[in-house]
């Protein structure tokens, strides 16, 4: 008896061990980066970064240096700071983006791939209609109608890129819910006398979240990568608030003998996007092993 | 087969489940009729078993899906208890689950992977419970605040109908002057920024949020004076109730209008504009919602605390996206930390009532878990994938008993086991039929598996049933050609039995999406005649209580 | 173990284990035995006995992670365990073929049947497009697939289980191999499409003098029609016999147990099933005596301590692993002991002590 139990511990040691092992270095170098990266983002005023819109007389693209460790801009702003302070419109773009996307476009997947039928087929052609906008034409005039000025620009980005995600996500959620929906335990929540509404819920959604989660962090990345589109066409949050895209923009002309001034937003935006992809990754493999065994 | 005729119900008996003339089409990808169940009848009485079998395909699971609803059938009767399923509506239907339990064919399919063996047993008790009581998580949080849940549900109605629209205005008010006062907002946080850089920000962000906190848990409250009387009476669908959803419908629908031209006269601009559009979208969801609670009074419950969070993420929404750049991370953060606190109240209420209740379903749980044989110690707390099959199936079995059900439909449940586990299910599903007075339907499609189990056994082909006898008879004297050759593919532990000799049944089961016409069996029967295609074989008694649907029935003479 | 002239397959000592994060699972241990030309093997055990590895391990077609894999397959004389891959593969399917319990998780869904039976055929016998699509048609038409130049161009999904295994079949013997594995073919069937299959497999197995392996957990399958049965627990062969000897003069209680746990057509329904309780040990460290003495209803003190070795009885060809075999004096005094002691109820099963 006593054999058994000690048995029975190493071998839970062991599993979590192996989870962690899975995972690898690699995963949790991408999660550092991201935490550190979202945690001078939210507190920039109080950590000690300098005044992102400030210029420093005749630092002009300087490189890095001691006091401004990713060196400085074309009028001689701090680099870091600039990036540190981009982070937080794209983060803010991304995550609100993504979360609202994440909403609507889970409920709606979960309630038609879980009943079906008449409530599915309204349900996809609801989607599919925000498919058929080409986004670069529905942004634009978004602006031209409603934000000329450029005052609320941050609201129109994430309501856009929001829209944009919610199909993807549906979709990716209704097939999901489907394949689960197949299960007896489904029916067998149903005949316990379960509403829908809870087995939806609490039998398929946590069956679903996994691999819902693992796409959203790659649908965050993807609006990283569009933010930075739009900036490059000077569609995006108007200076001198910084942003990634716009800073890589910004740094163009200066390419040539400053390099770095394009390199470093660029680089952080790359760091980002390739750690959201690859915890996306790494989750999605571990929860398809997972579910194999189930 | 192929057979029609209700010759076989027992009109004298009074059955517990009675199934008449059970049709189930579905609809093809193609868009044509896919005949499953075609006038399918028949009586199971209290205590008895009855055994259906049939090839793979023919609708065996079909016609049992169809006995719990789900999906409704196409046509017929289903009569449980002398009560027509069929008839009910959904939320009746759903009230007569319990009694209605079903155990199926994978047994690792049919648990939730997610679930700890625990949950799984329990979650009948759980879905019923809560229920029963409202919100057993809002009951035990007011039964820890000076047990006024108790006060105000004994004698309190009165009150309850005077305090739920005043709750709703104060929170509509909260809400108004939170959402439209944007200048407040911004002093408030100056205040909160200028110091922030002298004295440390950290005090003042708990302080701030804490005071947030508060102001959310007052909003809570109020919300649950609303809540709580719903959750009180939920078990009588009184008069109560109902005024109390009706109030709160007509105070909600008044906040709407009130919000809206209060919105259109002062405010200007997209962002405020959405912002309106957004609280109305809110209010609007709690007065669907008042509605719902005057017919059920726990889901709104259950509800208000998702609307809840659902408005407050919407102003926060608001806020963060109207502000200007630095003071939106603050907000964000900030609103962040309160949401944060929120959840984490919600999530610890919660979290109580779910261990109250694992508490409350322990000894039920163990009980039927002994009952079925497993192991108790050291098996709660594990997920399905952890058990072998047979372990499996008797978790599912503990689950569909935990609710004391009348009748049990079985479909397959052993055809995924190995021999040895399955005569222990087998054993197992006796031994629970005589300690709960279960009356079983079994499926499977091994005739001598039925045959084990049964008091009756009805032989299916293609959505109709051949031959329904007791079990010896069926046995011994077969009368249906395709009886007959069910029993022969039965494989025998027996090396004298000469497996090379006997009748094998050729080809497959034609397409019930064109089922042949006259006896559906006639395209396979060793016996085929003319007649079988022109003429449907009706229902007759070969014996006593042994009926065959067959033109040319083993022991006719014209057989011979 | 004797071996026996024309023998096609001689398994010798096979072990494999698994490297597991709880430690090191026996899977198959120290299995020998060996099949000759055109004879067909049963092999019966419930589900974790290690028949699947078993199998598995004499193909080949294990992975190749976290795999120890002991002794000697010989296959006409070649030994299998030191062959390079690219030998092994030239020998699937002309040489030796292997069925699966779930044929649609062994045919691809997306190429057209017709081209799955042929690929083996144009791989291995060099045959062009048009003659392996002839031979294919002619494959599927014995296997028993009506209209089969219909079918040849239809995908799995478009077939029920039923003639799905027998496409599955199909592929097998396309290269006339002179093994045929089938482990489990029928589980996934109703009886009475088991019955086609087994039929098939049989009427297959006759006309092309090809040996076969028959993997089930249901003695019931097995028994008309295989030659020898050989029967597994926790990865051990505990017996071994003719097929009618076996029936005859059954040894070992675990073989005994399986077959009264088969409902009978014969007896009366609500008759009590004796059935095996409990579970297959872990085989991580799986107890010390006898493998089956948890479960055993005539298990003695030294059943515990000590493990019986594999011993010839009478018959000759009849092995089993059992110090109080079936039928014996000694084992009927064993069974009136336990009865004596509440090991045994009175119906005759063993009771069941939980741990
Ligand atoms: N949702 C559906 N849509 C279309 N056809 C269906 C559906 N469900 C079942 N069918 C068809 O109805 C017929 C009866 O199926 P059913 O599952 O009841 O058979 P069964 O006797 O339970 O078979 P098995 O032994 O394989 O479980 C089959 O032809 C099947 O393909
Ligand atoms: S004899 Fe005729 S009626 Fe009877 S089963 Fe055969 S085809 Fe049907
Ligand atoms: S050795 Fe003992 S325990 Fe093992 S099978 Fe024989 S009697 Fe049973
Ligand atoms: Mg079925």
């Amino acid at each position: 008896m006593i054999k058994l139990k000690l048995r029975k511990r190493t071998r839970e040691v062991d599993e979590t061990s192996r989870t962690n092992n899975s995972l690898g270095l690699m995963f949790w170098a991408a999660v550092s980066f991201l935490a550190v990266l979202t945690f001078c983002a939210i507190f920039a005023d109080i950590l000690p970064f300098k005044n992102p819109t400030q210029t420093f007389k005749g630092f002009n693209k300087n490189g890095p240096s001691g006091s401004f460790l990713l060196g400085n801009d074309g009028v001689g702003r701090d680099i870091l700071s600039r990036v540190v302070y981009g982070a937080q419109t794209s983060l803010v773009i991304a995550v609100v983006g993504t979360s609202i996307a994440l909403i609507i476009g889970g409920s709606i997947g979960l309630a038609a791939g879980y009943y079906r039928g008449k409530v599915d087929r309204l349900l996809t052609i609801m989607l599919n209609t925000t498919l058929i906008i080409p986004p670069l034409i529905l942004f634009i005039s978004l602006i031209l109608f409603l934000d000329p000025a450029a005052e609320r620009r941050m609201f129109i980005l994430i309501f856009t890129f929001a829209l944009l995600s919610i199909a993807p996500i549906g979709r990716v959620v209704r097939a999901n819910t489907m394949a689960w929906s197949e299960r007896e335990f489904v029916l067998a929540a149903q005949t316990i006398g379960a509403r829908n509404g809870r087995v939806m819920f609490r039998e398929i959604l946590p069956n679903v979240a996994p691999s819902l989660i693992s796409y959203s962090l790659i649908v965050m990345a993807t609006l990283i990568i569009v933010e930075g589109a739009v900036a490059f066409l000077g569609l995006s949050v108007p200076s001198p608030t910084p942003t990634w895209g716009d800073m890589i923009n910004k740094g163009r002309p200066h390419l040539d003998v400053a390099p770095h001034i394009t390199l470093m937003p660029a680089l952080s935006m790359f760091l980002t996007v390739l750690s959201l992809n690859f915890i996306g990754d790494k989750l999605q493999e571990k929860f398809e092993s997972k579910a194999a065994i189930l | 087969m192929a057979g029609s005729g209700n010759l076989h119900l027992r009109e004298q008996e009074k059955p517990l489940l009675r199934v008449e003339d059970l049709v189930v089409n579905f609809l093809s990808a193609g868009g044509e009729t896919v005949q499953a169940v075609s006038g399918f009848s028949i009586d199971v009485l209290e205590g008895e078993t009855l055994g259906l079998v049939g090839e793979s395909g023919c609708g065996k699971s079909t016609t049992a899906r169809a006995i719990i609803q789900s999906p409704k059938p196409t046509a017929g009767s289903i009569q449980l208890d002398g009560v027509e399923l069929t008839e009910l509506d959904d939320e009746e239907m759903r009230r007569t689950r319990p009694i209605l339990q079903m155990i199926f064919q994978d047994p690792i399919s049919s648990l939730n992977p997610r679930r700890t063996i625990r949950d799984v047993v329990a979650e009948p008790l759980y879905v019923w419970w809560e229920e029963e009581t409202g919100r057993l998580a809002i009951a035990s949080w007011f039964e820890k605040t000076g047990n006024l849940f108790q006060k105000i549900s004994s004698k309190f109605s009165r009150p309850a109908r005077i305090l739920a629209p005043l709750a709703w205005l104060s929170l509509i008010f909260w809400l108004v002057s939170e959402a439209s006062d944007e200048r407040s907002l911004e002093t408030w946080l100056s205040w909160l920024k200028t110091p922030a850089q002298f004295i440390g920000f950290p005090v003042l962000f708990i302080l701030a949020a804490m005071a947030a906190a508060l102001s959310v848990v007052g909003a809570v409250w109020l919300v649950l004076a609303v809540i709580l009387p719903f959750g009180v009476i939920s078990g009588k669908f009184g008069s109560v109730t109902n005024t109390v959803g009706l109030t709160g419908l007509f105070t909600s629908l008044f906040a709407v209008v009130f919000l809206f031209f209060r919105t259109w006269s002062s405010l200007g601009g997209v962002a405020h504009w959405l912002s309106s559009g957004i609280l109305l979208l809110a209010v609007g969801f709690l007065a669907v919602w008042s509605l719902l609670a005057c017919r059920e009074p726990s889901r709104a419950g259950s509800s208000a605390l998702a609307v809840l969070v659902f408005m407050l993420f919407a102003i926060q929404v608001f806020y963060i996206v109207g502000l200007d750049g630095n003071t939106k991370l603050a907000v964000f953060s900030l609103s962040a930390a309160v949401d944060g606190i929120l959840y984490w109240l919600i999530a610890r209420r919660y979290k109580l009532a779910r261990a109250q209740m694992r508490q409350r379903a322990e000894p039920e749980v163990k009980r039927v878990l002994e009952a079925v044989g497993m192991e108790v110690e050291g098996s709660l707390e594990r997920k399905p994938h952890e058990f072998s099959g047979g372990q499996a199936q008797r978790i599912s079995i503990a689950r569909a008993l935990i609710l004391n059900p009348k009748v049990v439909i079985c479909d397959e449940p052993v055809s995924a086991l190995d021999v040895s586990v399955q005569a222990q299910i087998l054993n197992l599903l006796e031994d629970m039929k005589a300690a709960y007075g279960l009356t079983l339907v079994f499926i499977a499609h091994d005739l001598a598996v039925v045959k084990n189990i049964s008091d009756r056994v009805a032989v299916m082909y293609l959505g109709k049933i051949c031959e329904v006898g007791p079990p010896e008879l069926l046995y011994s004297a077969p009368q249906h050609p395709y009886t007959r050759l069910l029993i022969d593919a039965i494989p025998r532990p027996d090396p004298e039995f000469d497996q090379r000799n006997a009748v094998r049944i050729e080809g497959e089961l034609p397409s019930p999406l064109a089922p042949p016409s006259g006896c559906r069996f006639r395209t396979r029967c060793p016996n085929v005649q003319a007649k079988c295609s022109t003429e449907e074989p009706q229902m007759k008694e070969v014996a006593s209580g042994h009926y065959v649907a067959c033109h040319y029935p083993a022991d006719s003479e014209l057989n011979q | 173990m004797k071996v026996a002239e024309d023998a096609l397959l001689e398994v010798d000592n096979l072990r494999t284990q698994f490297d597991t994060p709880g430690g090191l699972l026996t899977a198959v241990d120290g299995v020998s035995f060996s099949l000759s030309k055109g004879k067909s093997l049963g092999v019966v055990g419930e589900s974790g006995s290690g028949k699947s590895v078993m199998s598995r391990s004499i193909m080949r077609l294990l992975p190749k992670v976290n795999i120890q894999t002991e002794g000697t397959v010989r296959f006409k004389s070649r030994n299998l365990m030191e062959l390079a891959p690219r030998d092994l593969r030239k020998l699937w399917g002309p040489e030796m073929a292997m069925i699966f319990q779930d044929p649609l998780g062994s045919l691809n869904p997306v190429v057209k049947v017709g081209k799955q039976v042929a690929e083996g055929l144009r791989v291995h016998s060099g045959f062009s497009k048009k003659e392996a699509r002839s031979e294919a048609l002619k494959l599927l038409r014995e296997v028993g697939i009506s209209e089969p130049e219909r079918r040849l161009d239809e995908y799995p999904h478009q077939f029920s289980g039923g003639m799905r295994q027998r496409i599955v079949i199909a592929i097998a013997l396309a290269c006339q191999p002179d093994l045929l594995i089938a482990d489990e073919p029928t589980t996934a069937l109703d009886v009475t499409v088991q019955a086609q299959i087994l039929d098939l497999i049989e009427e297959q197995r006759n006309q092309r003098n090809m040996s076969l392996i028959l993997v089930t957990h249901d003695l019931g399958v097995v028994a008309g029609r295989t030659d020898e049965i050989m029967v597994m627990y926790a990865g051990r062969i505990v017996e071994r016999a003719p097929t009618k000897v076996l029936f005859a003069n059954m040894k070992m209680p675990y073989t005994e147990a399986l077959l009264e746990s088969i409902p009978k057509l014969e007896r009366p329904s609500h008759s009590h099933l004796l059935s095996i309780p409990g579970q297959p040990p872990n085989m991580i460290d799986a107890p010390r005596g006898c493998k089956f003495a948890p479960r055993c209803k005539y298990v003695q003190d030294r059943c515990v301590e000590e493990e019986p070795e594999l011993i010839s009885a009478a018959t000759p060809g009849h092995l089993y692993r059992c110090f109080f075999p079936v039928g014996s004096a000694e084992s009927a005094d064993a069974l009136a002991r336990n009865m004596a002691n509440g090991k045994v109820d009175e119906s005759g099963s063993r009771v069941h002590i939980r741990t």
